[in-house]
């Protein structure tokens, strides 16, 4: 038997990528529901994003494009989703990032927007992306509009008619939360967006990335975060619970990859036990041979 | 070589130098600098002269703004605020001094919204709230429209400097304000914010004296570093250009991939600039093609390729071979089910008295308590490291090619 067991130790890496492709790929044919914890972290943020009063906006630096649109795109739309729903101000601006980010951000802003009937300019505006973090991260925290002269359709961000949703918005007093998505955010947020702390700073990151973030929760620097794709079903779900059949999830993505990603973790975590079992077995056979 | 070499370090040092000094020098300068509570103040009134001749005296109160018009990169013209310190006299400037709701015209002059008649001086001229270039006019100017009274072009003639009277020691002293001289509001927490006289309420304690100018120019220095990153990507390009051109030249087999990159670019540069038109146009949707059709699918899917290398190395390393490999296995096996919704699948039954044994609660522990005392760590470390590495540079101790070294 353990002669048997010891094949476990050498199992093909085709066979592990194999099995790693259906776990991941069965889930979206088979409807499969599980319990969904919610993580004190994402509750936080998602409060905070939710009381923004009417004379505040949600500023959002979205930095992410193809590379890791696997977790943020759905960390983006369940924001983006909650705060249109809410029609909650809100303005994206992307910071050292690949100059494609606005462009990715827009399109959910639109498809969002069209769902609950929000207006650019007056619901939410893109500011477009600038170089030079993380002096330009103070600057937009004392003018966002001396940083960002025009939006990202070439609108002047001094024109009321245009951007109402920035008559009003001048710097970090005017934020009421930032939300920094990208695979890996900035601490500099923390530093120089408003050196007296009074901006609450959330990231939506990687899941790998998160272990990083949590001595500055506890420290209360940031008020939050959403790790990886866990975090955005989550958010889903905090917002589902809140406001019930009103919240469209037509397209949203956080709970509907929430169970491949679990299922992939299901056979890393399996293939670790069966390679130590089959290294235990591979000792035992040796040893048994040897006698 | 050396030339180079040396105008690098003297530029590292100068720009070093710049940030150390605004982080440590205070905004105004020590000594001169009178400090107390806040309990009134005279206006500065800054008198104008308009291209036909004619004085407006604006005095700075709540809802004036003093500006440059500059035009953007785009041409178009764009309003630079002035604080009033900033001010001099001979310089231009357009001066926003009040904003009304329109409510009509009554026998020619111009009523605001309670019927109140808002005179306009000569000089004076309105605009429709968010449009910049001309006037409104007044015959098709909607009843309700929200208007600024504003003074265009306008060349400062004189400035009458307002004061401010503090309680210092129990006792009222009047601060002249002046060029230069900046209001901070002191807060319990944090840097003071730099405002403007009218914006300070009795009460509040305040800090008057000339700048230093470090602060004033830290939005030239974020520009400066805009400028230099956007630089850096143009320089990127122009070097694999370069490579490639080199490999283009060349009859090798590297000359498909050096066309495959200048077609590449191409056809980036064409998405890139086609982005900006209108949704149902054909430019846009080739934009659009390229890179939620191309690029997207692309690049997902050599990232989630490391969901495939990732099961492989777990599974060759995890491997229990020590007591510490034991623990370490535990962990990310707590942490990883903790993470998913198995966590609360397989704990979920102990009930909420048991709460604390969760699976998704003892991961939360494990990130919070350990993870995060190990992280700090870690920030220690590598920012010791990044002081030192800074500290180098800026010394000009570092020789690599970065500051004009060898290769």
């Amino acid at each position: 038997m353990w002669g048997w067991l010891a094949r476990l130790d050498r199992v093909p890496r085709q066979t592990i990528y194999l099995l790693m492709f259906v776990a991941c790929g069965l889930p979206f044919f088979l409807d499969v529901r599980l319990p969904l914890y919610v993580w004190p972290e994402t509750r936080a943020v998602f409060e905070v994003t939710d009381s923004t009063p009417p004379n505040k906006v949600v500023l959002i630096c979205s930095n992410w494009v193809q590379g890791s649109q696997g977790e943020n795109w759905p960390q983006y739309e369940a924001l983006v989703s909650h705060l249109m729903l809410r029609g909650i101000k809100f303005v994206v601006i992307a910071v050292d990032s690949d100059p494609l980010a606005p462009q990715f951000s827009e399109r959910i802003n639109e498809r969002q927007a069209a769902k609950y009937g929000r207006e650019y300019g007056k619901d939410w505006v893109n500011l477009g992306m600038v170089r030079g973090a993380p002096l330009i991260m103070a600057s937009i925290g004392r003018n966002i509009k001396s940083v960002f002269p025009r939006d990202y359709r070439g609108n002047s961000t001094n024109d009321a008619s245009k951007l109402p949703i920035l008559q009003g918005v001048t710097g970090a007093a005017d934020f009421q939360i930032l939300w920094a998505i990208e695979y890996q955010p900035s601490l500099d947020w923390m530093v120089w967006l408003d050196p007296a702390g009074r901006v609450p700073v959330a990231f939506g990151s990687a899941g790998i990335v998160t272990t990083s973030w949590y001595p500055y929760i506890s420290s209360g620097q940031m008020k939050g975060m959403m790790a990886g794709i866990r975090g955005a079903a989550e958010y889903e779900s905090l917002v589902r619970e809140k406001y019930g059949s009103r919240y469209d999830q037509e397209g949203l993505r956080g709970g509907r990859l929430l169970v491949p990603l679990a299922f992939g973790h299901l056979v890393i975590i399996a293939f670790i036990l069966l390679g130590n079992l089959g290294m235990v077995a591979k000792r035992r056979a040796g040893k048994g041979g040897s006698r | 070589m050396a030339a180079r070499r040396r105008f690098i370090a003297i530029l590292t040092f100068l720009a070093g130098l710049y940030f150390l000094l605004e982080f440590v020098l205070p905004p105004t300068v020590p000594g001169r600098t009178s400090r107390g509570i806040y309990l009134s103040h005279d206006p500065t009134v800054v008198r104008l002269r308009t291209g036909a001749g004619d004085f407006v005296d604006v005095a700075v109160r709540p809802g004036v703004e003093l500006s440059m018009m500059v035009r953007d990169p785009t041409g178009k013209l764009q309003a630079k605020v002035q604080r009033t310190r900033e001010v001099s006299v001979g310089e231009t400037l357009t001066a926003r001094t009040r904003t009304f709701v329109f409510g009509g015209l009554r026998n020619g002059l111009v009523v605001d919204a309670e019927g109140a008649v808002a005179a306009l001086r000569p000089g004076e001229q309105l605009y429709l709230d968010g449009s910049e270039e001309t006037p409104a006019d007044l015959a098709a100017l909607p009843i309700g429209s929200k208007v600024r009274v504003e003074v265009r072009s306008a060349r400062v003639a004189e400035v009458q400097w307002g004061s401010v009277t503090l309680l210092q020691n129990r006792e009222r002293a009047t601060i002249q304000l002046g060029p230069h001289v900046a209001v901070l509001r002191e807060k319990r927490k944090g840097t003071p914010d730099e405002i403007e006289p009218y914006e300070a309420r009795v009460g509040d304690t305040l800090a008057i004296g000339h700048t230093t100018f470090l602060r004033d120019q830290r939005d030239t220095a974020a520009q400066f570093n805009t400028v230099l990153g956007t630089l850096a990507l143009g320089m990127g390009l122009l070097s694999l250009a370069m490579v490639n051109g080199r490999k283009l030249k060349r009859s090798g087999e590297d000359r498909w991939v050096a066309l495959a990159f200048f077609a590449a670019v191409a056809v980036g540069v064409c998405a890139g600039v086609y982005k900006y038109y209108d949704p149902n146009t054909t430019e846009r949707a080739f934009s659009d093609t390229i890179v939620f059709r191309l690029l997207g699918p692309v690049g997902s899917t050599i990232f989630s390729l490391l969901a495939f290398y990732l099961a492989s190395a777990a599974y060759r390393a995890f491997r229990i071979r020590s007591a510490e490999a034991a623990l370490m296995m535990a962990t990310a096996l707590i942490v990883m089910l903790g993470q998913t919704p198995f966590g609360m699948y397989l704990t979920g039954w102990l009930g909420e008295q048991l709460k604390a044994l969760w699976l998704p609660n003892v991961a939360g522990w494990i990130l919070r308590v350990p993870n995060s005392a190990v992280v700090r760590g870690l920030i220690f470390g590598t920012m010791l490291g990044g002081i030192g590495t800074a500290l180098r540079y800026w010394l000009n101790l570092e020789k690599g090619s970065a500051m004009g070294g060898g290769d």
